[in-house]
């Protein structure tokens, strides 16, 4: 495996970059700005997402509308109950050589390439899932013994239906935690959905342009993880995160009755980096409380879980943790 | 370097800007803060007057500095609030000022930055830098901070300065009982200080003995102990002192009667000697001023001189003088009775055995002297601790009789009679309640004022004097202030004298036995030491009738005067049945009783003196 180089991004490349890739994106994608945002967040960060929406709304779309803006190798394993780890990672298989003697040859699978789509996830089994998961983690693939290093960049971008269905396998809250943003994809509201139809349903199928490579990628990425983030920003988010936990003194009333556990520090680190690209993205070259409360939804959503009663009373993470972004003061003023 | 130094030029200008904005923010706060200071400090000031008009409690000038103070106090806690809020450095201001302007943390960061609080890439550095500067320069602060407040706030501190000047400078009905409560105060820590000094001199008084000084100090600590009291009321401290002028005055009188007895006794000595010297030929005449010692030595000198009748003449008047001594001074006695019995067993001899006896009773009659005289010394001095124990309750007894005046004047005018007559006599309650409220205004009608203005209310003595139109006038029956303090004494039988012809003798109690269905007992027996049994009667009930309120009014006769209503067919006069004078000592005797006795305050033992000296008959008639 060749890595790939890293190409050194100055501020207005990456202004031009991050522009025109949503630009691109957007081309395709009607209504979902949001969600493209989130996405390319993830991205530039060189951590994963999972996209949840009902069928239809364009998750696998959005997806492959992003790999087509970035000229990254893609691949798209459609998870299924009886997909196998081998089928994601790859297996040795038995193979005849020229001078007749046979050998093992391993044969890669999907997830080596840069960008994944994991596509309707929660339906393998959690071992089939855990191959994957182990692959976001340590981005290496071990089969039979031997360790596989994947290319970078390598992002995984999965879906999952909300919906219960049989055949479901809803990941683990350990597994969950690993992507860095839940990306909620909602309806298309009117004008959107109008949008959609004249662009789906012609002749022409529009498709993104290729503006930016791994290389610049992961060059943006570095580039954005250097945003500073003032003192008094950072221990926002840490009160931020810790009030997400019930038996925190500053937990909102919410967040008392509704959570069984809160946030992990992952969190946390996805909210600062969330935000210090959300900054960059918005032309800014500090991280403000504002990028804070805009990405913490997508980094928190899917890493509080809820206690019997939250799920009795179907509380949406969601407004949990604007509750916690209500009730929490933006700074002490204690220097 | 260049870099650097570039950075520290632009945290000076970005500091700079800080410290405008910051001076200027504190500026705004306060100034938006001070019509709300005023206005709580004119809100204590109001409350305190409006709270002064209910109750005395404060006076004017009073409310008024009060409420400068609390102006004072509330800006200056205004003041280092707005001062507490802008503590911190630059960093800490920046971060305010990031949220007041909306710069999206540019500030704070920058000099975050710049500080090394943070690190970044220098490109990133330097263009957050830049960016800052260039939005703090964007930033009109004047606009963002203005130096005004608003107008609702400073109309409501105008309407509450209105409001307090009025409460504080309008006339106040109850500054004059502020004045007499600060009286009473002054009055009681006056007496507790006189009552100290008295127990020191009591503590050291050599003249006493142990025991005395022990019930005395007892008596004046028990009495200093409740007027240290925080909450005492001028009757407790009255009581208090008066108990205090008991034990002295009893002290006192004690010693008087000590030094009186000794007193008589060396007069009666010397009586006898100076009779025998008076009665001696050719022994000159005694000075009628001389003492018993004078005449001893008078009569040692002489006895060389003297015939053996002579010598046996001043035997005798010694051993009278011994007999006059023997029970204040039996020392001064034995040594004349040895002097009288040498000049009686050997007249004419041995002249030096009699004038060495003659001797040592003049040393021993001189002693008696000084002992008398220390005697009455110690006898003035406990005459005058006692003056001034007395002194002192008066002064509280005017000051309750103050105080009392003041709660009367807020009562209503149907619960002025009960307060009277607790000020009057400080009677228990149900001694107040055992007069009909018609009886007792009238009687303080006609102690107020010899012309007997209808409507009015007076008191005399100690009691001040007050007015009350709001009393109607009802009744013609004088009653004395005292009249209350004396039931004490007298049980019900009471007294009252009336300026009113025809009233004169005519006791309220009295009158009221016969509605009572004969319930009151011993109504004429003033000897029951000032105990009676009786059954208190609030409303008048007629005999054979129903119990129960029932509102008696005298009609008018056509010349306005008011007519009697009942049957007096039996005594048509209206006279009492047992003469006047055959009663009267009863009564005057009962009420020296109750003189005696402590329960009469001293401060109107002479009013009671007086008024029974102005009932005493003066012929058979009465």
């Amino acid at each position: 495996m060749s890595n790939t180089p890293i190409e050194a991004v100055s501020l207005e490349q990456f202004s031009a970059l991050a522009q025109a890739i949503e630009r691109e994106v957007k081309r395709v994608m009607v209504g979902q700005d949001e969600a493209v945002r989130s996405v390319l967040i993830c991205i530039l960060a060189g951590r994963h997402a999972l996209l949840e929406g009902v069928p239809g709304l364009g998750k696998t779309m959005l997806i492959k509308t992003m790999a087509d803006a970035l000229d990254l190798k893609f691949a798209r394993i459609q998870f299924t109950p009886d997909l196998m780890p081998s089928d994601i990672v790859g297996t040795d298989i038995l193979e005849e050589q020229e001078d007749g003697r046979r050998a093992f040859r391993f044969q890669a699978g999907p997830v080596f390439a840069n960008l994944i789509l994991a596509d309707e996830i929660n339906r393998a089994t959690p071992k089939t899932q855990s191959a994957l998961l182990e692959a976001m983690q340590e981005k290496t693939v071990t089969v039979a013994n031997r360790s596989y290093k994947l290319e970078p960049p390598f992002f995984v971008l999965a879906t999952q239906n909300p919906l219960e269905m049989e055949g479901t396998y809803p990941l683990p809250e350990a597994q969950l935690d690993r992507f860095m943003f839940k990306v909620n994809v909602s309806f298309p509201a009117l004008d959107d959905l109008i949008g959609i139809l004249d662009r789906t349903t012609g002749a022409a199928e529009p498709r993104a342009s290729k503006v930016a490579d791994g290389a610049q990628v992961i060059g943006m990425g570095k580039l954005a993880l250097n945003a500073p983030v003032a003192s008094h920003v950072t221990e926002y988010v840490a009160r931020l995160v810790l009030a997400t936990h019930p038996d925190n003194q500053s937990a909102p009333r919410m967040v008392r009755e509704y959570v069984r556990y809160g946030a992990s520090p992952r969190g946390a680190q996805s909210i600062i980096m969330g935000a210090k690209i959300h900054a960059l993205l918005e032309g800014r070259y500090n991280v403000a409380f504002e990028d804070v409360h805009a990405v913490a939804p997508a980094a928190l959503r899917h890493r509080l879980l809820l206690n019997f009663e939250g799920l009795a009373e179907a509380v949406r993470p969601d407004a949990i943790i604007a509750e916690v972004i209500k009730t929490l003061p933006r700074t002490t003023y204690n220097g | 370097m260049a870099t650097q130094t570039a950075f520290r030029l632009q945290y000076h200008a970005l500091t700079g800007a800080v410290r405008r904005w910051e001076a200027r923010r504190r500026m705004a706060l306060f100034l938006r803060w001070l019509p709300r200071l005023l206005a709580a400090g004119l809100a204590v000031g109001a409350g305190a007057g409006l709270l002064a008009r209910l109750t005395p409690l404060l006076l004017p000038a009073e409310i008024a500095a009060l409420t400068v103070i609390a102006v004072l106090i509330a800006l200056i806690a205004g003041a280092v609030g707005v001062w507490q809020t802008g503590r911190g450095g630059a960093v800490v201001h920046a971060r305010r000022f990031d949220v007041l302007f909306g710069l999206d943390e540019r500030l704070s960061t920058a000099l975050e930055l710049i500080e090394g609080r943070i690190r970044s890439i220098d490109e990133l550095t330097g263009r957050q830098i830049d960016d800052a500067a260039s939005v703090l320069s964007q930033v009109n602060a004047r606009s963002r901070l203005p130096l005004t407040a608003d107008r609702r706030d400073w109309l409501i501190a105008l309407l509450l300065a209105l409001a307090a000047a009025l409460l504080i400078f309008l006339p106040n009905p109850q500054a004059d009982a502020v004045v007499r409560d600060g009286a009473a105060r002054d009055a009681l820590e006056d007496a507790a200080e006189t009552l100290r000094d008295l127990t020191q001199q009591i503590a050291v008084d050599p003249l006493l003995s142990d025991e005395d000084r022990r019930k005395l100090l007892q008596a004046l600590q028990a009495a200093v102990s409740t007027l240290d009291r925080a909450n005492i009321s001028p009757e407790e401290a009255f009581a208090a002192l008066s108990s205090a002028e008991n034990a002295l005055r009893e002290r006192a009188d004690a010693q008087t009667r000590s030094a009186q007895t000794q007193q008589q006794a060396l007069a009666s000595a010397a009586a006898a000697l100076r009779q025998t010297m008076d009665g001696m030929d050719g022994m000159g005449q005694s000075g009628a001023s001389m003492s018993a010692s004078e005449l001893m030595a008078q009569m040692a000198q002489q006895m060389a001189n003297m015939t053996p009748e002579q010598m046996a003449q001043a035997a005798n008047a010694l051993q009278q003088g011994a007999q006059a001594l023997q029970s204040i001074d039996p020392a001064a006695a034995q040594a004349m009775q040895q002097a009288a019995q040498v000049m009686q067993q050997q007249p004419g001899q041995q002249m030096d055995q009699a004038a060495q006896a003659m001797q040592q009773a003049q040393s021993a009659l001189q002693n008696a002297q000084q002992q008398t005289q220390r005697a009455e010394n110690a006898a003035q001095q406990a005459q005058n601790a006692a003056q001034q124990a007395q002194s002192q309750a008066q002064r509280a007894q005017q000051a309750a009789d103050q105080v009392g005046g003041q709660s009367n004047n807020q009562q209503p005018s149907g619960q002025q009679q009960s307060g009277q007559q607790s000020q009057n006599g400080q009677n228990s309650p149900a001694e107040s309640g055992s007069q009909s409220g018609a009886q007792s205004q009238a009687g303080q009608q006609s102690q107020q004022s010899q012309s007997g203005q209808p409507g009015a209310q007076g008191q005399t003595g100690q009691m001040g004097e007050q007015a009350d139109s709001s009393q109607p006038a009802a009744g013609m029956q004088g009653q004395s202030g005292v009249e209350d303090d004396l039931r004490s004494g007298l049980g019900s039988a009471g007294s009252g004298a009336g300026d009113q012809p025809g009233s004169a003798g005519a006791d309220t109690a009295m009158q009221q036995s016969p509605m009572d269905g004969g319930q009151l007992q011993a109504s004429n027996n003033p000897d029951g030491q000032g105990q009676s049994d009786f059954e208190q009667v609030y409303a008048p009930r007629r005999i054979g009738g129903e119990p129960g309120d029932t509102t008696i009014e005298l009609e008018s006769s056509p010349d306005g005067l008011p007519v009697t209503e009942g049957e007096f067919a039996s005594n048509p006069a209206g006279q009492s049945l047992v003469p006047y004078a055959d009663v009267f000592g009863d009564y005057r005797g009962a009420a020296n009783r109750a003189l005696d006795s402590g329960y009469v305050p001293l401060g109107l033992r002479d009013v009671v003196r007086e008024y029974f000296t102005s009932l005493e008959p003066r012929g058979r008639g009465e």
